[in-house]
């Protein structure tokens, strides 16, 4: 336990110390999303609020993912970290957490942001800030960690993994279909699309453990 | 005493291709190995799966009584690394970067400052304030380095470790070397710098066609050794040298060759027996077969 909080700490360490230009995408970003959660979501409780939020955690975890997952290993610099004495296993556990707690603090952000824009532009907005539906945050939670699990496993796998955020993508495109698919004849309560999301990132993550204690994770990569 | 490295019948495939095929070494504590080989060989794939990064087909590996692949974090403790990439992040600080490593192997940062003040305080760019992305490679190399010696661990493994040193960097990773082997260190480094390796190494061995032999360095070769005479091409040196030395003298490359069992007792006779006859004799030596000739040999015979 403890290694994964120092595992926490050092990723927090690296973010904190990433380029200015770094914090000015994000910064956009969160603008971005917060804009469109202020003009349009809050009161609504359809199906483009829940793919707002689920699209915003592709796109954060799903670049994180790439981060600390992908370029890690692509410049040497994990597999430096493994022989220095950090279990592989904490690592794992240590990242997929950090991008996890990264995304849910961003989501904040958005929240904060979308509540201001609401109450300062209330007049010329049809209706107050609400708070978004439960159901959403744990939608969202639930795509990060699927989302976080996946990076940590198809860095591995995916022979080109700088491949993955597009992978992910992908991923929840197919589930996102699927659920709105079966929605179309039978109504489905978005905490079922939490559910598969959570059960999904569960089998990448217990197979991203046995990739990271495989001889793969270190391999060099060619392409 | 347990070896610091043991290799028994190591045999790494990848895919089809054979790496490392019944490879067995055994290297005593304190022992300085240096590993030579060409482009391609193997060499790298051996440190790794002596570091537990790569997993053996077949065969045994213990490195410090550790079979490296059960990921011990206590035998990473151990263990100084430099591999191929050195695996800093570049945003961060000296410092930071080695603030993360020594939390790792659960060293002190008190005592990382006293090992920085003793060892590297005459490397200015060790100004810990500096973000690694600004350094310069050899700068980084240097790093790497500073990293592997934190905490004097038991056994280091080195890919390549003073590609980019300058001079006074060079003999600064020597020094290092020396006075982590009078603690008990032993090393693997693996170099194309022959001398290096020669320099430093208690051991070597060549790796080619998939095995590891054991060859000896400069000055490590044991019975009659090769001398040079350098004198004029007239025939009468060449029969007093083989009347002294009682072995077959030659002239080439502007010198006589033969070779003496005892020199210590033939060269002052031979040199006084030439300056007699007449000989201007400029210049008397051993001819040392460098590490580089006998690695040269080795692969023009492998081939």
């Amino acid at each position: 336990m403890r290694a994964v909080v120092q595992v926490i700490r050092n990723e927090l360490r690296i973010f904190t110390a990433s380029d200015r230009s770094t914090f000015f995408i994000y910064a956009v970003l969160i603008l971005t999303w917060s804009f469109l959660f202020s003009v349009n979501t809050f009161e609504k409780d359809d199906a483009s609020v829940m793919l707002w939020w689920i699209f915003f955690s592709v796109v954060i975890s799903g670049n994180f993912s790439t981060t600390i997952f992908v370029l890690e290993r692509t410049s040497g610099a994990l597999e430096v970290i493994i022989t220095s004495g950090f279990s592989r296993r904490a690592l794992m556990l240590g990242k997929i957490l950090f991008v996890l707690g990264v995304s849910i603090v961003m989501a904040w952000f958005c929240i904060g942001l979308a509540f201001i824009g609401r109450t300062f532009f209330s007049s010329m907005l049809s209706s107050y800030f609400i708070a978004p539906p439960k159901t959403y945050m744990g939608l969202y939670i639930a795509a990060s960690f699927m989302n976080a699990a996946f990076g940590a496993y198809f860095s591995i796998r995916l022979p080109n993994p700088r491949l993955v955020s597009f992978a992910a993508v992908l991923l929840v495109g197919a589930l996102v279909s699927v659920y709105y698919g079966i929605s179309a004849i039978m109504p489905l309560s978005p905490w079922i699309l939490a559910v598969l999301f959570c059960a999904i990132g569960a089998l990448w993550l217990v197979l991203a453990l046995r990739e990271f204690e495989s001889e793969r994770v270190t391999r060099p990569i060619t392409n | 005493m347990e070896n610091a490295v043991s290799i028994s019948h190591l045999i790494k495939r990848f895919g089809s291709h054979t790496v490392l095929e019944d490879i067995s070494l055994e290297l005593a504590p304190g022992t300085l190995f240096g590993l030579v080989g060409l482009n391609g060989v193997g060499k790298t794939t051996l440190i790794r799966l002596l570091l537990g990064l790569l997993k053996p087909d077949y065969g045994r590996i213990a490195v410090l009584g550790h079979d490296p692949w059960r990921h011990a974090t206590d035998f990473y403790k151990q263990c100084g690394v430099v591999l191929e990439n050195d695996g800093f992040w570049g945003n961060l600080t000296v410092a930071e970067n080695l603030k993360i490593f020594a939390n790792a192997k659960q060293i002190a940062w008190s005592a990382v400052r006293e090992y920085l003040d003793e060892c590297w305080s005459a490397f200015p760019f060790i100004t810990l304030g500096k973000k690694v992305k600004h350094l310069s490679r050899g700068q980084r190399m240097q790093c790497a380095l500073c990293r592997a010696f934190m905490g004097w661990p038991q056994v280091y493994f080195f890919d390549e470790p003073t590609i980019a040193l300058d001079v006074a960097a060079y003999e600064h990773f020597y020094g290092l070397m020396r006075k982590a082997h009078e603690r008990g260190g032993s090393a693997i480094i693996s170099s194309h710098q022959l001398e290096t390796i020669d320099t430093l190494c208690t051991k070597i061995g060549i790796l080619q066609n998939k095995v590891v032999t054991l060859v000896s360095g400069t000055g490590r070769q044991e019975g009659s050794a090769e001398w040079l005479v350098a004198a004029s091409d007239d025939l009468r040196w060449g029969r007093i040298i083989e009347r002294v030395t009682g072995s077959l003298a030659f002239f080439a490359d502007g010198a006589w060759h033969c070779t003496m069992d005892e020199p210590a007792r033939i060269v002052p006779e031979l040199i006084r027996r030439l300056v007699e006859a007449g000989c201007d004799l400029y210049e008397f030596r051993p001819k040392t077969q460098s590490l580089k000739d006998t690695v040269r040999v080795f692969y023009q015979r492998g081939n």
